[in-house]
């Protein structure tokens, strides 16, 4: 019943990439989704985290291919995990993870607690804008949603089809603005709103062909799109990830990544997008050996 | 003239083609990433602000009309 479950949400969501127009078909699918929605929203939150983790461990027990592959990268990145550590990690990484992304179904339902200091507290408050790098970790949209709570305009990528979207209002509710990352304007969108004082969260843990970064000791690229963003329209940029609490409490972590570097003790440069990435990149690392089950191992993350 | 060919050389290191077409769609030819790339280059190259936005907007869509646009900005 779980795997079913978990199998036809994955067929919906795959099915409604295909098409951009709102078809018969997707409007069933929809509404078949909403159903499924609906029931899982009858369950307590608690009830739900255990039949959905669970599914997420069923679907992992199946996938033959991406249980290899998550425990190929948990090895490479903690050599010093026993084989039963890191298949036991894979299995709890993936139900977590599972969770972590249904919970975007009902975001409204979520009041993270949120932590950070002084200055880049000010940083949220100020109404300013931000760019913030975040990650695959715990809650996914739990960033936004946290920025949704000090700022008018939260602005994030998604890869939900926008008919699904339009439909349920997932992002809409919780006033986040969600750009789709296959539309056409999704670039000049995004551009956009930084220049127009929104707090923009884009993960960024992911492999894509654009910086060198180091992660966990090996050579790999990463998206670095984000401190571009920062750059090009000289906003602050952050880093930002969120987590699980044991009780399902999610916390909301943000810190700001400073765009300078001292040198020679006294003046101030600016610091390149390599160096910046570096940076975000070795805070990413320190994270996820906190809280190794709650990251998305499951990615081809050192791709060649 | 110096703009024009830091632009067609960044877009051919990028493209990796040698005899790029100055009417193409900027952006159709290279990533959106590398257009935030060379937007930063050419602003710290040529100690320019260049308000991007204006470069998205749907009357500058060519290679060349980019290429004139920050020239624009430049000579002002």
């Amino acid at each position: 019943m779980s795997l079913l479950l978990g199998l036809s949400f994955t067929m919906i969501i795959n099915r409604a990439d295909k098409s951009k127009k709102r078809s018969i078909k997707q409007i069933a699918l929809s509404k078949g989704l909403k159903l499924l929605i609906f029931t899982l929203s009858k369950l307590s939150r608690m009830n739900r985290k255990k039949l959905i983790t669970n599914i997420g461990r069923s679907i992992l027990h199946f996938a033959k291919k991406t249980r290899l592959r998550t425990i190929a990268n948990i090895s490479k990145a903690m050599p010093e995990l026993s084989i039963k550590e890191v298949t036991d990690l894979a299995f709890d990484a993936y139900g977590n993870c599972a969770f972590g992304v249904a919970e975007s179904f009902w975001l409204a339902e979520i009041e993270p607690e949120i932590f950070c200091d002084e200055d880049t507290l000010r940083i949220l408050q100020s109404g300013q804008g931000a760019c913030i790098a975040t990650m695959h970790l715990g809650c996914y949209e739990a960033v936004p949603l946290a920025v949704a709570k000090f700022a008018n305009h939260s602005v994030t990528l998604t890869n939900i089809p926008s008919f699904l979207d339009e439909t349920m209002a997932f992002y809409s509710a919780v006033n986040i603005t969600a750009i789709n990352k296959k539309s056409a304007n999704a670039f000049s969108e995004l551009l956009t709103s930084a220049s127009s004082n929104a707090y923009i969260s884009l993960h960024c843990d992911l492999y894509a062909n654009q910086t060198e970064v180091s992660f966990f000791g090996q050579q790999t690229k990463a998206p670095s799109g984000v401190v571009l963003l920062a750059k090009m329209t000289n906003k602050p940029l952050l880093l930002a990830y969120a987590i699980y609490q044991d009780d399902g409490q999610v916390q909301v972590f943000f810190e700001t990544i400073n765009l300078t570097k001292k040198v020679d003790g006294q003046r101030f440069v600016e610091q390149t997008v390599d160096q910046l990435m570096s940076v975000i990149y070795q805070r990413f690392e320190e994270i996820i050996k906190q809280y190794p089950n709650q990251w998305y191992w499951s990615y081809n993350r050192w791709k060649k | 003239m110096l703009i024009q060919q830091s632009i067609i050389h960044f877009i051919e290191n990028k493209t990796h083609c040698p005899l790029i077409n100055l009417s193409d769609n900027l952006l159709s030819t290279i990533k959106s990433f590398d257009f935030m790339m060379l937007i930063l280059e050419l602003e710290q190259k040529f100690n320019l602000k260049l308000p991007f936005e204006q470069a998205l907007s749907t009357n500058l869509k060519q290679i060349d009309e980019f290429i004139t646009w920050v020239e624009l900005h430049h000579d002002n």
